[in-house]
């Protein structure tokens, strides 16, 4: 049984480009858990100490870099949920689609937008950040206590 | 193992947001982001996403510490100058 298995496994690796989409291997390795599961880790690593830099923060241009810190864990979630083990850049200029087992696109251009979107609004608090500084002189979070002008 | 490239740029970038969130000074702080950039460049070129890869060098390798050291200059270039005439001072 156990041998039956692994030979026929070696046999699904072997002829792998003539499979259906459906049929390739998902993220990384199915044997070892820990390497599958290794990016969601390490993108809930990056969120939490984002966000842990972002409650304890002194300083509010700090605060800006530990929520650019937490838009990082999406891109690495995002990417990690498209990616395929073996897989290729989504471009088909040199061979026909369904040849070649690629990593899905849809999630690519996702992490694209992000990218994008993480940049304008790290700009757009960096300048709340500015306008703050220039009215109430100060840009530590605990001096801000009361609400003027 | 195949995937070993992917795995050790993942802990690079890991490593690299890990300095940036607990660096407490903001100049030092945009140096590690302009590394946390690099990294996540570097992560998505391995996970076959060279377009993201691209845009993140760009991005997150120029243009966010360089917004944050031009915001750490505007900042720091009026320090509290009109604080001793208690608030709103010159033109309200």
């Amino acid at each position: 049984m156990n041998g039956r298995r692994t030979e026929r496994g070696r046999i699904r690796r072997r002829e792998r480009p003539a499979q259906p989409p459906y049929a390739q291997r998902p993220l990384f390795h199915r044997e070892t858990r820990t390497v599958n599961l290794l990016p969601f880790f390490c993108a809930g690593w990056l969120f939490l100490v984002g966000c842990y830099a972002l409650a304890t923060s002194r300083n509010l241009i700090h605060a800006v870099g530990a929520l650019a810190v937490c838009q990082s864990s999406t891109y690495v979630l995002l990417l990690a949920v498209g990616y395929r083990s073996g897989g290729t850049a989504p471009v088909f200029s040199d061979v026909p689609p369904g040849a070649r087992p690629v990593v899905d696109p849809v999630v690519q251009a996702l992490t694209l937008t992000d990218v994008v979107v993480g940049a304008t609004v790290t700009a757009l608090l960096l300048a709340l950040v500015v306008q703050i500084a220039k009215r109430h002189g100060t840009v530590d979070p605990d001096e801000l206590r009361e609400l003027r002008g | 193992m195949a995937e070993l490239p992917v795995l050790i740029g993942l802990l690079l970038a890991t490593a690299a947001g890990t300095a940036a969130a607990l660096s407490r000074e903001p100049v030092h702080q945009a140096l590690v982001l302009s590394v946390l950039g690099l990294a996540l460049a570097l992560l998505f070129t391995l996970l076959q996403a060279p377009d993201v890869a691209l845009s993140q060098l760009a991005v997150g390798t120029v243009l966010t510490p360089l917004m944050v050291l031009l915001s750490v200059r505007k900042v720091r270039r009026r320090p509290r100058e009109e604080s001793p005439a208690d608030g709103r001072g010159e033109e309200g």
